[in-house]
């Protein structure tokens, strides 16, 4: 049912969301409202390092959260007009793998080590598009030659031990695309891997999502695969957004604190032959525990530019520019 | 190579073979060559860095010099003498100039022994001090790698990974070594951290004059923190150049392929990309003549037959590759 006004013109809407975690020792605010879009035919990067919630995000948007002990506890996921939320398992399940798909870091644990590579893609076909076996069998071969995988119809009968890291993330690749999904959620797609076969990797879902204009939500923690390869980034801190920007913007003019100490902390390759040796900066302490936040801003105890209301009250995502949107004081309170 | 005297560390042919066993009498039916054939030379204060994908034998190369694994072949020679040809009491200081750290700080600490236990070991191990003496350096080592002496009563289990690491570090520089040989240091941990033990590194290499074996697969990494850089591929060392010179002149095919395969965080720079088609051959039966020639974009007949040799451009730069020849 796809209603005509201006929000749902987004392909994936995310507004307010919050996943927790209830623990013995508390609950863990893993996604602390998150509101963000996806339009169509876009790659979006989420970044952040490990525990900021970007992985526990895309989980949610396909409502793989395990129960207990994570839950989505408030907000909307609206896809194409409805909220994934409300629209009950059965229909959800139609969703998953034929609308929206995911691709998992790391491809040994998400293939089926007892079934064949063909039975595994065949399955797609089977669940979403009712193909006969045989067909389905045919359709997986094909998908295998168009990405590139070597003698498909021998491959579709062995086992993923067979293959090696890279072949087994184009398999995985194989399985999202089979039904020609509107949305990709790759987390992590190329961490497993080395980096010759991630830029084979990478430059083959730029390629698909060129033919097929597939919206991607690339999630990662590599800076310069989200600066190549995406249009729009989200910079994400121990379960909230911080910053969102145009790829351009964000990496030439940075404005969170937080996104200016992840740029600049990373070795820059060839920077010595320019500039001479540089010490690297580096943001002071370590990622929060999600389950002990500090008060007010979750980057406070961290930051440079850090005074009095940082440490009391939380700077709200505001959008200060059409498309950029930071939660900082610093910034929208115009300090010098 | 070049002048030798003031090589601290100096690697000779070395191989290292690993057997593949297979039925019921474990015949030897084949063998991995993890290192084949390798020779470089790490002088005093220098950080050579060592980049190859996974599977390339850099890490069996760091296992040998550290002698947690014995050379099928070649020499490695510290300060000139064989260290596998020393005495006891020489492998003893061997041991004690030569120190590693490793990749996975979670492993590679004793969950059983606290963080003062960790590294005040080294100093029991060779009895260098009084127990109180040891206490003492042990806060100070702490100190120096950036962690409060109050840690030391603390369980691995209680630190984060960077915290880890540091012990890692701590424990590493308590015989004051003169060579570390850190096998990727910094790839389980997050970039704001990585840039933190980065940076320490770097100091320390200051402050105490040490030499580095600094192993990675993040040619990123590897350039910012090496002085030369030996770049690995399938057992064999392809090109050794000067940071700089790596970065600016690349000659190996295989060094620009890694080179323009690293996404860079910077959208204006668009930059051709060399993509390699197919994946590392296995060691197990590596290709015939030039190993990189099933994936290099610029094959010519002769590297399907013939290896190519060890070429010196520059004192300072080495390359096998057929196209210098």
């Amino acid at each position: 049912m796809p209603q005509i006004n201006s929000e749902n013109k987004f392909l994936l809407n995310i507004k307010n969301l919050m996943t927790y975690f209830f623990i013995p020792e508390g609950t863990v605010k893993a996604v602390d409202d998150v509101s963000f879009h996806v339009n169509e035919a876009e790659i979006v990067g989420l970044v952040g390092e490990s525990g900021c919630g970007k992985s526990v995000t895309a989980l949610s948007i396909l409502g793989l959260i395990p129960w207990p002990p994570g839950r989505i506890v408030d907000g909307q996921i609206i896809f194409q007009g409805e909220d994934l939320r409300k629209i009950g398992p059965q229909k959800l399940r139609e969703i998953r793998g034929n609308k929206i798909s995911m691709i998992f870091q790391e491809p040994m644990t998400s293939l089926n080590p007892v079934y064949t590579l063909g039975r595994q893609i065949a399955e797609v076909y089977i669940e979403h598009q009712a193909s006969p076996k045989k067909e389905a069998l045919e359709r997986a071969k094909d998908m295998l030659d168009k990405l590139g995988i070597p003698s498909p119809s021998k491959r579709v009968y062995e086992y993923p031990h067979n293959l090696s890291g890279g072949m087994r993330q184009r398999v995985m690749i194989a399985m999202a695309l089979a039904c020609n999904p509107e949305l990709i959620l790759a987390d992590e797609p190329t961490t497993a891997l080395d980096v010759t076969i991630q830029a084979q990797i990478l430059e083959l879902m730029a390629e698909l999502h060129q033919a097929v204009s597939t919206s991607i939500l690339l999630i990662t923690h590599n800076l310069g695969i989200v600066a190549e390869y995406a249009q729009r980034a989200i910079v994400m801190y121990s379960g909230k957004i911080v910053e969102e920007a145009l790829v351009g913007p964000m990496f030439e003019e940075p404005l969170h604190p937080y996104t200016i100490g992840l740029l600049s902390s990373i070795p820059k390759l060839g920077a010595k032959a320019t500039g001479g040796k540089k010490r690297l900066s580096e943001i002071p302490g370590m990622v929060p525990n999600l389950n002990d936040l500090p008060q007010g801003c979750y980057f406070h105890p961290r930051c440079a530019r850090t005074r009095a209301i940082c440490q009391s009250e939380e700077p709200e995502l505001i959008e200060i520019d059409s498309g950029r949107r930071i939660a900082c004081w610093a910034v929208t309170d115009g300090w010098a | 190579m070049s002048n030798s005297d003031n090589h601290l560390l100096a690697v000779q042919g070395l191989k290292k073979y690993f057997p593949i066993k297979k039925g019921m009498f474990r015949r030897t039916v084949g063998w991995v060559q993890a290192v084949d054939d390798i020779s470089l030379y790490v002088s005093k204060g220098e950080a050579l860095g060592l980049v190859g994908e996974s599977g390339c034998g850099k890490s069996t190369l760091g296992k040998c010099i550290v002698k947690l694994l014995e050379p099928t072949e070649g020499k490695i020679l510290y300060a000139g003498e064989d260290i596998w040809s020393m005495g006891s009491t020489q492998i003893k200081s061997y041991r004690r100039k030569v120190q590693a750290i490793f990749q996975d700080p979670y492993s590679s600490l004793n969950p059983r022994m606290s963080v003062g236990g960790i590294v005040g070991e080294p100093l029991k191990v060779h009895s260098l001090h009084t127990s109180f003496e040891q206490k003492l350096k042990v806060n100070n080592l702490l100190k120096k790698v950036g962690i409060s002496p109050d840690y030391t009563s603390r369980y691995p289990h209680e630190l984060s990974g960077g915290q880890r690491q540091r012990i890692g570090i701590a424990r590493a520089l308590a015989l004051q070594p003169e060579l570390i040989i850190c096998d990727e240091p910094v790839s389980a941990l997050d970039v704001s951290v990585q840039a933190q033990v980065i940076n320490l590194l770097d100091d320390l290499k200051e402050e105490f004059k040490l030499s580095y074996l600094f192993i990675a697969h993040d040619l990123s990494v590897v350039e910012h923190v090496s002085d030369r850089i030996a770049v690995m591929y399938l057992g064999k060392i392809v090109e050794v150049a000067k940071d700089t010179e790596l970065y600016s002149n690349p000659l190996h095919p295989y060094t620009k392929a890694l080179l323009s395969a690293i996404p860079i965080p910077e959208p204006r720079r668009k930059k051709k990309r060399t993509i390699l088609q197919g994946e590392v051959p296995s060691p197990i039966n590596p290709p015939s003549g030039c190993r990189f020639h099933t994936r290099c974009p610029e094959t010519k007949e002769i590297c399907f037959q013939n290896e190519p040799p060890m070429k010196i451009m520059t004192p300072q730069h080495y390359v096998a590759c057929f196209n210098y020849l």
